[in-house]
């Protein structure tokens, strides 16, 4: 058991958005996109590194592309650890809203 | 704008990226790449590698905080814990970081000074090609090391040695009057050189061309102070000056003053031709008699140029005894020159000595830091249970010690910076330089100040580190106390050492205070008080005897005569004497010296056979020799008078014997001296007065007034022969005052470390003391208990240190030939001096113990 700060979830998340095309620069596009927030290679290879330490994630050698100048690219998928986190962070994540709605909330403001 | 060929990606991102982002491989450059052609694809291609250089370094930081964001948290844990502890133990905090901080001003201090002395000369672009010949003569079988060489040399070097680039002569020579307008000025700082110099030394011309600037003989060159002094702040160049009254001058050129570390003192430079035939005549031939300077080409081997003018001069020279000749760097000539009159420019061994007392100094601060955290180990102990408690392993708790010592060391860095640039105009007027806050803080001195404050933190952070990380956490949390007491045994040798080395100091700058005043109130066997003497100028020398005549009479004058040098230093030998009875094997050389009659009677010479020079024996003025003790010693038989003697090329008799005197500083022994009646009045420098103590001031006016009478236009000097035996020994009165201050904070730093030991010893007694005083003790024998144990510490500190102090002081007293002998009572001096230092620093937590009732020391817990 370990604990994930709230970039490794969405790193994690990210890579399992991303199937079997899951490396660094999709990955910090996917994240941009999705939370509307400029993500650089710098800030996700840190959490990479370490959900792969931590056994959430492997990583194997994907194919090279003339783009990438000959170099291959690293590819990282979920491992089981890494999908039963995401079941556990999705069950808390919606026990904590479950009484909330995005509606209420904007009425309080 | 489709494009999906391969694009070469600049090797210096790929570089960066690696030395950026540690732990990367091909696929995060491929990563970078991919992002760069995606760019080049959709945006402007030319801006691309900004643009890729701009998200390297913009996705840095990011990485960067990622990866360390854990040891961060940690480091400013231990930081906050260091400050928690420095702010609850504020006393010994205090004592802690400013014995560090007075640690390190005194480090700083004597760096920059060290600094300064090793950056002697070091500003000549070509400082490590010139060099000075020097000679050494074989004079009966012992060599004799001096910094003279042949007239000749330089221009025979230049042309005959292909190794040699450049060659000058530099001859300064006494004093020069100089007419600017209708100012008159004595000179006694110009300089003989040859139009090489120009290209040897780093001469920064203000005005003027450096390279044609000694084209005429009738050239001058000034520094920009002296060309102020003369002509004011306008261009000079092309301005007339006139040399003894009569050989004008034209000003070529004005250089920029060159920097206090110079050894080399030019302000006014004339053409050596110029000198040798109008004002000095310097000896021809082979003889040594002038300072060359060389500049050698790049490359070359010194011992074999040396070799090289070894010969030359063997095979101009017809017969002068056995030389050889060495070249000494430009840049060793300031501290590693041991050679008669440079013996005052800094040393080597003072640098060595103060910045062995810099570290003596950093050393006692260092033991103060171990032993206050030794001593506060019972308290910090329980911090470090838990800890361990919690988690923390060995390595944690040496580390949290660590940065901790680090961390005092650096607010002690702060502090002492502070200290040392508020210290300054002190340490100027003591030093007699002129350093200013970019001597202190610039750049190379803090990274310098910084890697030792980190080893000083090491340092002093170690013992304690290890020694309390290796703790049994039971027995801490259990009993805090009994180990404390047990290590007591470890800090009481670093009290030792720190006294010693402080017990060192003291003794030591007592002994040079010691020799100054011994040598400045030793009696010089002639009566010193109020003798002035008057520079006598060239253009005056013919008519002296006028401005003689013109005083005798004048009241307040007791006796005035004329000698060629000043009685502070006599330094002129020679090996060309001769006396009745010589035997032809003895090869002396006798210190001569020109006077004029009356020199002995106002002098106040004794005489100790026969009589002194007087104008009624018309024979005394050829010919007729006074000789001093030590001298007659030599020539040995037992009436000296009458003896035939001679010396160059004056032959007479001797007329008496005068009582041995001191006629150079104590360093030197007394030479055997000769002096007799100046053959012509070119052979005299100086009038000598010995004034009537009443109204000096007075007298010094009516003098002024008699001199522009006699001599109009012609400059009027004088100074108190008292005053100048008093700032020959300014090297070691600076060396004393240096040693004073540096003492008084290195003791200040033990007591201070002292008194936070004894708050702590005497507070972990409390319990003991207070089951004493319930048992009947008093409240003085407690203090002497208390008092008793430091006393023991200080006696045997300097039981150690004795024989080190002993050493040192005479090694340092041997280099005087007249010195004081007995050093005991410095020693004896230095004990109770420790001792009550000692005992005064105790005294007030041994009283507050002793005092303070045994009810709520024993119940209190």
């Amino acid at each position: 058991m370990g604990f994930l700060s709230r970039s490794e979830e969405m790193v994690l998340l990210a890579v399992y958005r991303l199937k079997d095309n899951a490396y660094g620069v999709t990955a910090a596009e996917k994240l941009t996109e999705t939370t509307n927030k400029t993500w650089l290679l710098g800030t996700v290879y840190v959490p990479l590194e370490r959900l792969e330490q931590k056994g959430y994630l492997t990583s194997y050698t994907g194919n090279a592309t003339n783009k990438r100048g000959g170099r291959s690219k690293r590819l990282y998928k979920l491992t089981k650890l890494g999908l039963e986190a995401l079941i556990e962070i999705k069950n808390v994540e919606e026990s904590i809203w479950r009484d909330i709605s995005l509606d209420s909330l904007k009425k309080e403001l | 704008m489709q494009n999906n060929s391969y694009r070469e990606f600049p090797r210096f991102f790929a570089w960066l990226i690696r030395k950026l982002y540690p732990g990367s491989d091909d696929t995060r450059i491929g990563d970078f790449i991919e992002l760069y052609n995606n760019y080049i694809d959709e945006k402007v291609p030319t801006s691309a590698r900004f643009w890729l250089l701009f998200y390297i370094l913009r996705s840095y930081p990011s990485f960067f905080i990622a990866s360390v964001s854990g040891s961060i948290a940690i480091l400013q844990n231990y930081l906050k814990s260091a400050y928690r502890s420095i702010r609850r133990h504020r006393t010994y905090s205090i004592i802690n970081v400013s014995g560090l901080a007075i640690g390190l001003v005194c480090f700083i201090l004597i760096f920059i000074w060290a600094a300064d002395q090793l950056s002697y000369d070091r500003f000549h672009t070509n400082a490590d090609r010139l060099f000075r010949v020097e000679s050494d003569v074989n004079r009966s079988g012992r060599w004799f090391h001096s910094i003279a060489s042949p007239v000749g040399l330089s221009a025979a070097l230049e042309q005959e040695v292909p190794e040699i680039e450049f060659a000058t002569r530099c001859s300064r020579f006494g004093g020069i009057q100089l007419r600017v307008y209708d100012k008159s000025m004595y000179e006694n700082n110009a300089v003989a050189v040859d139009q090489s110099i120009t290209s040897m030394f780093s001469f920064n011309f203000i005005f003027g061309d450096l390279s044609s600037a000694f084209d005429s003989p009738f050239s001058l060159v000034l520094s920009r102070r002296y060309a102020e002094r003369y002509f004011g702040p306008i261009d000079p160049v092309g301005k007339t000056v006139l040399i003894e009254g009569k050989h004008a001058f034209t000003v070529t050129g004005v250089f920029e003053n060159l920097p206090d570390n110079s050894s080399l003192r030019f302000n006014v430079l004339i053409p050596f031709q110029f000198v040798n035939d109008h004002l000095r005549r310097m000896p021809t031939g082979w003889v040594n008699s002038i300072t060359n300077y060389v500049q050698i080409k790049p490359g070359s081997d010194i011992t074999t140029v040396e070799e090289k003018i070894t010969a030359l001069v063997k095979s101009k020279a017809d017969s002068t005894p056995e030389s050889r000749y060495t070249l000494k760097p430009l840049t060793r000539i300031h501290l590693h020159s041991y050679i008669g009159f440079e013996k005052k420019l800094g040393r080597i061994g003072y640098v060595y000595a103060f910045s062995l007392i810099a570290l003596f100094v950093v050393l006692i601060a260092c033991i103060n830091y171990i032993n206050l955290s030794t001593a506060r180990l019972g308290i910090r102990a329980r911090e470090i249970g838990i800890r361990k408690i919690v988690g923390a392993v060995k390595q944690n708790v040496v580390r949290q010690f660590y940065i901790e010592s680090v961390f005092m060391a650096f607010l002690a860095l702060t502090a002492a910076l502070l200290t040392a640039v508020l210290m300054l105009p002190v340490f100027n007027s003591l030093s007699g330089k002129q350093f200013g806050i970019g001597e202190v803080i610039n750049p190379l001195n803090i990274i310098i100040l910084i890697v030792l404050t980190i080893l000083i933190g090491i340092f002093s952070g170690s013992y304690p580190a290890i020694y309390l990380s290796s703790f049994n956490i039971i027995e801490i949390i259990r009993n805090s106390s009994v180990r404390a007491r047990k290590k007591a045994i470890f800090r009481k040798p670093l009290v030792i050492l720190q006294f010693s080395l402080s017990i060192l100091l003291i003794s030591g700058s007592m002994i040079v205070y010691h020799q100054v005043e011994f040598m400045k109130n030793r009696e010089t066997g002639y009566n010193k008080s109020n003798i002035v003497y008057l520079r006598m100028p060239e253009e005056i020398k013919r008519s002296y005897e006028s401005f003689i005549e013109e005083l005798k009479t004048q009241p307040g004058i007791l006796n005035i005569s004329a000698s060629g040098r000043t009685p502070v230093y006599v330094g002129d030998t020679s090996r060309e004497i001769h006396w009745n009875g010589k035997a032809p094997d003895t090869d002396v050389s006798f210190t001569f010296w020109a006077v004029d009659y009356d020199f002995v009677e106002t002098m106040e010479i004794e005489m100790t056979e026969g009589r002194s020079f007087s104008r009624e024996f018309p024979g005394d003025k050829q010919g007729s020799f006074l000789i001093n003790e030590t001298a007659a010693k030599i020539i040995g038989s037992d009436s000296h008078v009458g003896k035939q003697f001679s010396i160059f090329d004056l032959n007479g008799e001797i007329t008496g014997v005068m009582k041995d005197f001191h006629f150079q500083p104590f360093r030197n022994e007394i030479n055997p001296l000769v002096i007799f009646i100046a053959p012509n009045p070119y052979w005299l420098g100086n009038f000598l007065l010995r004034l009537s103590p009443d109204n000096p001031s007075g007298t010094m006016d009516l003098i002024e007034s008699v001199w522009n009478r006699v001599f109009p236009g012609s400059a009027f000097q004088y100074r108190f022969l008292e005053d100048d035996l008093r700032s020959v020994y300014r090297s070691e009165e600076q060396l004393g005052t240096f040693l004073r201050y540096f003492t008084a904070l290195a003791v200040l730093i033990a007591c201070l470390g002292l008194f936070a030991l004894i708050a702590f010893i005497s507070e972990r007694r409390r319990k003991e003391i207070g089951i004493r005083k319930v048992l009947g003790a008093s409240i003085s024998s407690i203090i002497v208990m208390l008092c008793r144990e430091v006393g023991i510490l200080i006696l045997a500190a300097n039981l150690i240190m004795l024989p080190f102090a002993l050493y040192a002081a005479d090694s340092w007293l041997n280099e005087f030939a007249y010195r004081v002998e007995t050093t005991w009572p410095v020693y004896v001096l230095t004990l109770f001096l420790t001792l009550i230092a000692a005992l005064i620093t105790v005294s007030k937590h041994a009283w507050k113990a002793a005092a303070s009732s045994p009810i709520t020391s024993i119940t209190n817990d």
